[in-house]
């Protein structure tokens, strides 16, 4: 390692040095904080996760900022889970006509005024015939 | 096992608990150690509570398991937790970069052009920005390299540790350590020397 590597090498470390002794006042207090918490038993892990989704997924991170958005994720979840509830509750002869009466008349070449008029066309036919 | 002391730089103790520091010396050697620690954190994530959630997280897996070790034996096994940490925090980064991907796509079907275009540039010289310019530029070009060269420098330059002791603490072969360092140094003088006289 050359000489002007070194003293490079050198002024790297001086500065994260001093970036570490200089860290701001609320920075320092929330170590404090981590410390205490962590010598109490308590791990930052076991919501960690969560929370680096949800940063990520919100991009916002304090309480704050996240409760308007966590309400409105539990406001859409309920709606979901509601609509879905009543449409699986309906009566299993309503779903099976729905599904199917309107099968045949969805899925038919003709258009729809030929059904309507059905009757008219069922009286000629009888009258032809007879 | 060797009681060799561990070859740490420890030499930062927070003065505000002077009190616990002689009554508890896992306090102490945390509070020795914390600064440091979330300094790394910081330039592995970019992310001011990812890097205390890290912090913590490692603080409390030594305090649990390992307070009943030689205290010698607590700086080499924190360094190893943090950079497990940061190397979890890495593979769930990636996870979530797929969301954010999906979020930006989305976010840039529809909104005001001017919320699109470039934030002011990032890369001003120290001599223009002063201290803060050339840690926040020394920031960025280091959490701009590969996590393991960030590793590897961090661990050989600032926290003093040699090519052993480097390998244990990132689980790596001693190979791998200098081949990392060589281009984490290599690279960050490459990036640096523009700005830096």
């Amino acid at each position: 390692m050359t000489d002007d590597q070194k003293r490079f090498l050198e002024q790297i470390r001086n500065r994260l040095d001093e970036s570490s002794a200089n860290l701001d006042a609320d920075t320092l207090a929330r170590l404090r904080e981590c410390r205490k918490q962590a010598l109490a038993g308590e791990p930052a892990s076991a919501d960690s996760t969560l929370r680096s989704w949800y940063r990520s997924l919100t991009g916002i991170g304090s309480l704050g900022e996240r409760l308007p958005v966590a309400a409105y994720l539990l406001g859409s979840v309920a709606v979901v889970s509601v609509a879905g509830w009543l449409l699986l509750s309906r009566p299993a002869e309503l779903q099976d006509l729905s599904a199917l009466g309107n099968l045949d008349l969805l899925s038919a070449a003709e258009e729809p005024e030929f059904y309507e008029q059905l009757d008219f066309y069922l009286w000629m036919e009888h009258e032809n015939e007879g | 096992m060797s009681t060799k002391p561990f070859p740490f730089r420890y030499y930062i103790v927070t003065p505000q608990f002077p009190e616990s520091a002689v009554t508890n010396p896992m306090n102490e050697f945390l509070a020795s150690v914390e600064r440091r620690a979330y300094r790394i954190a910081y330039i592995a994530t970019g992310n001011r509570e990812e890097a205390l959630d890290i912090v913590q997280d490692a603080m409390f897996k030594l305090a649990q398991r390992y307070a009943d070790r030689g205290a010698e034996e607590w700086g080499p096994l924190f360094q190893r937790i943090l950079q497990s940490r940061i190397r979890d925090w890495y593979r769930r980064a990636r996870a979530r970069t797929v969301w954010q991907r999906i979020r930006s796509s989305k976010e840039e079907d529809g909104g005001d052009p001017m919320d699109r275009l470039p934030g002011p540039a990032t890369g001003e010289p120290s001599k223009l920005l002063g201290e803060q310019g050339a840690i926040d530029r020394l920031d960025e070009i280091l959490h701009s390299l590969p996590l393991r060269q960030q590793q590897v420098f961090l661990l050989r330059l600032w926290e003093g540790l040699d090519v052993r002791d480097t390998a244990r603490a990132m689980g790596c072969s001693e190979g791998s350590v200098k081949t990392h360092y060589s281009r984490a140094v290599h690279r960050v003088r490459e990036l640096l020397e523009e700005h830096w006289p």
